[in-house]
């Protein structure tokens, strides 16, 4: 059974910088698309000098990261859900062209992306279990959209 | 119906599961098959005999493949709202409860009002709708496009919302094998040993393609168990995906391979499209028996030698009792065996060769049979169902024989379909008169014949894959083939048709769903469509839903023949996805009803449900239309609305803006280059009105600028253009100016606004921000600051869209709640209402703001009688050519000239009567609550002037014609005072 939640509260930071790997290079992801995971702590690389550090407890502004960088509250700007299953993988493959293959290394990226559209970034946090980053306002028609396709995926079964 | 009444299903054989009868219903007739059957098998084993009607002539058709290239049982499957047309019953699974109908028949199949038009047949050849309904003129959109209109197409699509669900599955795998025949397992299971990932697909329910058609063994089983068996193996692997019923439809670029999984009767989703993206594709996809043309070839009871092998083994069924088999080469013979182990009487083989181009294994084969070699069939008889059948030798000697079934064989076409989507080229082979391709693929669809080599093929396939790959090539055990089954291998080295004959006689059909005879085509020749793709598109064979999988090679040798061209010359068509037909459902996929694409909502949403609104799409975005109250209609909602913010207050969800931060010690000469205006001078505290153009010059948006620190701004874009505005601003950033120090950073999600506008919007925002001096003098007409809000940060902006003073609120979009009751509670004494987009656009059109109707992609600064905002002084993006455009039209205001007749919108501008020359269009209209009157906004051309005469704005649509008078802008509050009160 595939289960599909909220996780709440979040706390989102945007860095920017320019010219900071040299000095920050022990405390970030160096890839475009690598996510680092720490405790209840994400932070990945999006763009060439632009981070996002998820932290799954509100703590106000992220600490140690406020020099040499530009950081943006974004807390209000996403919502995180967790997608929890065997079929986890099948649903996002649904709507996302990535490949979630077992053996990709998928896991432990942060893959900026579109789910059916929708922008989202998707996580693959272990096994069967799949963080997405949405943005607020796409967050209801993406749940509606995922639901059902948990609901299909109950339907059509376990005939596959 | 029990299974016993399945006259035509022989008391053994097949690998349908006996065990498992489904009953379903065709032309209201319940019937019952087995599992394992298609609907095709499950009438043929019912004996029924007219499965479908021809396109054009309504002529009976029965089954005549196996397969995908099936042209004449096109059926409809499903009733009401989950109905579908034009279903192969070929390729139809049978399942419990399966209800199909023959489609373009009245009132039945066997008795259909529509054979009349083959009465007419020699009226209607190839291309008569080119030569016909010419006069007289008048007729035409009477008459002849009624007539044609309810002639065309072929069945009924549902009308009602399909109950079935769909959905879209993307993939990735290191090799996708099409095909799960001998070539397609073999490489299988080569593969499988590397331990790559893997994908084998199969249109059929079982695995073994032309395994399952035959006699033959391999290591000392049937064949079709050991397909069984393999497939099973390679299932059972890691990383590996079986999938049967699923038809290879589109080889795009970058081997993007989609795949259509039908699963009617299997519960949940109906059809599943694959989106798969592999490393490397083999193509196992066999080949498809030729047929052959001869008059009366369409006769139910007619059929490819292979499909009548299939039908044997396959599904029990036998397909006849008295058999004559066609052919003009070798691997006719070899269905003999097949025909008469099913008991079927064969009496005759009709050979086009000579009987020295016979093979020797095939006279072999011979046991008490008539061989009629050199002879071609000049006629058939019978009116549901084959009867006689008429053969002439060269020398002109006749022969007439009573059988029921024909089995035909032409040779074999490589199935390369999907080759050709993705450009590849087919080259003629002499030798062995098939196509082959420049591009390895594996089995008899390579050209390749005999199952020894086949196999071996497919292994050599996989090595070619593995090698690509850098991977050792794992030892391949070539299976042991039963010497005893194997099958004939056969070119054609006999005519597949004779011009002659099909001259002399009109029901020589080339392609059967069409009713597209040789004859045609030869006219159409003698006409002068002699190459392949204009007489494909005059004629229209193969442009059924077989796509001509069956016609075109015949097209090919009756257009060689009769040309005197090679068949290399000739070529062929070009072949197009999809293979065979999909669904609009599995196109769509999920994309349907509320999925239909992403929608947006602001983090007011539910405040605005709450309080009554009626929400309606904008774009992307849940927007409040109005809110209406007990017994209030839309256009009194509006109207309370404009009159509240007019004389009291209201407020507006304004979260759908796009809004921007751009940062850097450079920020302001990034922001100096993009927009048009000035901005560079903005005072800290200040915002502005900025234009933004294109290269060309043309208006790209409008929003405001405010300048919060030295080296940083909020920019804002219009909801509909600030996705194409974000993705501006970054090309220029990343790939224009990537030297200047900015950054950008998009915070349109992180803020939830309000605006306040109305006369008593100072004393609501005091309220709300009580840290805040809301005072003209602390925060002017276009000032900015930022404050609290109940502990949080806010934003002010002291922006006017209505007209009337107005603030923007912004808060972090968690506290969206906190500030609505905030505005409520605060405005409740002046009378505050919120208000929809609706009276939002009537308010903007009273101001004379311009907004997307007017930025339409087309409009420069000037015509909108903005370019007072444009700089003159600097350059800026769209500066140097949007000095070079001339003004063709400009931005008027219009009123109707009796003051009462609304303006329609999007009406054409003309002088003098309704059919002058356009002047321009109506943009924006709407009755005023304000000034009591229809007011309209218009681009008017810049050349009109009132001596053309009286301006009309004319409706085609709305079927309205009004006059109007042009009027300066704005029409309220000219001076703009109450904005800068």
């Amino acid at each position: 059974m595939t289960a599909f939640s909220e996780i709440a509260p979040l706390s989102v930071q945007r860095l920017l910088g320019t010219s900071v790997m040299d000095r920050m290079e022990s405390k970030l992801p160096s890839r475009i698309g690598e996510a680092q995971h720490d405790g209840s702590r994400t932070v990945m690389m999006l763009g060439p000098a632009e981070w996002l550090v998820l932290d799954q407890e509100p703590k106000g502004p992220a600490t140690g990261f406020e020099q040499p960088f530009v950081v943006f509250d974004e807390s209000d700007a996403w919502r995180l859900f967790r997608l929890q299953g065997e079929d986890a993988g099948d649903i996002i493959a649904q709507f996302c062209p990535i490949d979630v293959g077992a053996d990709t290394g998928f896991e432990g990226t942060a893959c900026a992306t579109h789910l059916a559209r929708h922008p989202a970034i998707v996580m693959p946090r272990s096994s069967g279990e799949i963080a997405i980053l949405a943005p607020r306002s796409y967050a209801a028609s993406l749940v509606a959209l995922i639901r059902d396709a948990i609901t299909r995926s109950v339907l059509s079964g376990r005939s596959d | 119906m029990t299974a016993a009444n399945q006259t035509r299903r022989l008391a053994e054989g097949g690998l349908v599961d006996r065990t498992r009868p489904l009953a379903f219903t065709f032309n209201g007739r319940v019937l019952c098959g087995y599992k394992g059957d298609t609907l095709a098998s499950a009438l043929m084993a019912n004996g029924v005999d007219v499965v479908a009607r021809s396109f054009k002539y309504h002529r009976p058709r029965g089954i005549m493949t196996d397969g995908p290239e099936e042209p004449n049982a096109v059926v409809t499957v499903g009733e009401g709202s989950s109905r579908t047309p034009n279903l192969k019953a070929t390729e139809v699974v049978l399942h419990d409860g399966l209800v199909a109908r023959s489609q373009n028949c009245w009132p039945s199949v066997d008795h259909d009002v529509g054979a009349v038009t083959g009465l007419a047949a020699p009226l209607l050849g190839a291309g008569f709708y080119y030569k016909t309904f010419m006069a007289p003129r008048g007729a035409w959109p009477r008459l002849y496009e009624r007539l044609l209109r309810h002639a065309a197409g072929l069945g009924r699509a549902p009308k009602g919302h399909d109950p079935d669900s769909y959905e879209h599955r993307h993939s990735h795998c290191d090799v996708l094998i099409v095909g799960a025949g001998p070539a397609g397992l073999a490489a299988a299971r080569l593969l499988i040993q590397a331990g790559l990932r893997l994908i084998l697909c199969d249109e059929r329910s079982r695995p073994g393609g032309s395994l399952n058609g035959t006699m033959q063994g391999i290591d000392g089983e049937s064949g079709s168990a050991w397909a069984q068996r393999v497939a099973e193996e390679i299932a059972a692997s890691p990383d590996v995906s079986v999938l049967l019923d699923t038809s290879a439809v589109w080889l795009g670029d970058h081997r993007l391979v989609t795949l259509v999984e039908r699963r009617r009767g299997a519960g949940g989703v109906a059809e599943r499209l694959w989106l798969v993206r592999p490393r490397h594709v083999v193509l196992a996809t066999g080949a498809i028996e030729r047929p052959l043309c001869f008059p009366g070839n369409d006769r139910p009871g007619i059929m490819l030698a292979s499909a009548a092998a299939a039908y044997i083994h396959r599904y029990g069924v036998a397909p006849g009792k008295r058999a004559v088999i066609h052919t003009n080469n070798d691997s006719g013979y070899g269905v003999l065996r097949h025909l008469c182990q099913a008991g079927i009487d064969v009496k005759t083989i009709i050979d086009t060769r000579p009987r020295d181009a016979i093979g020797e294994a095939a006279l072999d084969m011979i046991r008490d049979v008539d061989v009629l070699a050199g002879h071609r069939i000049v006629a058939t008889a019978g009116r549901h169902r084959l009867r006689r059948i008429n053969a002439c030798a060269a020398d002109g000697s006749r022969r007439s024989i009573d059988a029921d079934l024909m089995c035909v064989a032409g040779g074999w076409s490589p199935t390369l379909h999907l080759l050709g989507h993705r450009g590849g080229t087919l080259r003629h082979d002499e030798d062995n008169a098939a196509c082959g391709d420049d591009v390895a693929v594996a089995g008899a669809a390579a050209g390749v014949s005999g199952l020894a080599e086949c196999l071996a093929d497919g292994a050599r396939a996989a090595g070619t894959v593995l090698q690509a790959l850098g991977r050792d090539i794992p030892e391949f055990r070539a299976p042991e083939v039963d010497a005893e089954t194997e099958t004939l291998s056969g070119s054609p080295n006999g005519p597949s048709c004779s011009t002659l004959d099909v001259r002399q006689q009109r029901a020589a059909f080339v392609d059967l769903q069409n009713d597209v005879t040789a004859l045609d085509l030869m006219r159409a020749i003698d006409e002068g469509y002699g190459a392949i793709e204009h007489l494909k598109r005059y004629t229209t064979s193969g442009m059924g839903t077989d796509q001509g999988k069956l016609g075109n090679v015949m097209t090919i040798d009756i257009v060689a023949e009769a040309t005197g061209q090679p068949v290399e010359e000739v070529g062929h068509t070009t072949f197009r996805p999809p293979y065979t037909p999909v669904t609009l459902g599995a196109l769509v996929g999920h994309a349907r009803d509320e999925h239909l694409f992403p929608t947006r909502q602001t983090p007011f949403h539910h405040r605005h449900l709450a309080a009554g609104a009626l929400m309606e799409l904008s774009g992307p975005w849940h927007y409040p239309k109005c809110y209406p109250r007990d017994g209030e209609t839309v256009d009194g909602a509006i109207e309370r609305e404009v009159r509240t913010v007019r004389n009291a207050v209201g407020f507006v969800d304004m979260s759908t803006l796009g809004k921007f931060e751009i940062m850097g010690s450079d920020a302001g000469i990034f922001l100096e280059r993009a927009y048009a205006s000035r901005v560079e001078n903005l005072a800290l505290g200040r915002c502005r009105y900025a234009l933004m153009l294109r290269e060309d010059g043309v208006v790209l948006d409008d929003g405001t600028v405010a300048r919060m620190a030295a080296d940083r701004w909020h920019v804002t874009a219009s909801t509909a253009h600030a996705d194409e505005v974000w993705r501006h601003l970054e090309r220029l950033r990343q790939v224009e100016w990537p030297e200047l120090d900015v950054l950008l950073v998009d915070v349109g999600e992180q803020w939830a606004g309000l605006a306040l506008a109305g006369p008593h919007a100072r004393d609501v925002l005091a309220d709300v921000a009580p840290e805040l001096d809301v005072s003209p003098e602390a925060l002017p007409f276009l000032g900015f600051r930022e404050t609290r809000f109940d502990g949080a940060r806010a934003r002010v902006f002291r922006i006017s869209y209505s007209g009337e003073l107005a603030y923007e609120i912004y808060v972090g979009a968690r506290h969206g709640d906190r500030l609505w009751n905030a505005v409520m509670a605060a405005g409740t004494p002046f009378g505050i209402a919120p208000y929809g987009v609706e009276a939002l656009d009537v308010m903007r059109i009273e101001k004379g703001h311009c907004a997307g109707s007017e930025f339409d992609g087309r409009t420069t600064p000037a015509e909108l009688g903005l370019g007072r905002m444009t700089r003159r002084d600097t350059p800026f993006l769209g500066h140097a050519l949007g000095r070079q455009r001339s003004i063709h039209q400009r931005l008027v205001g219009l009123v109707s000239t009796d003051r009462r007749t609304p303006i329609p919108r999007g009406a054409i501008l003309v002088a003098g009567t309704a059919r002058s020359r356009s002047l321009g269009h109506v943009t924006a209209s709407v009755v005023s609550p304000t000034l009591g009157q229809p007011v309209a906004l218009a681009m008017l051309q810049g050349s009109f002037c009132p001596d053309d005469g009286e301006l009309r704005a004319v409706s085609p649509v709305a079927v309205l014609d009004v006059a109007v008078e042009i009027t300066g802008l704005p029409f309220y509050d000219a001076d703009g005072g109450r904005m800068r009160a």
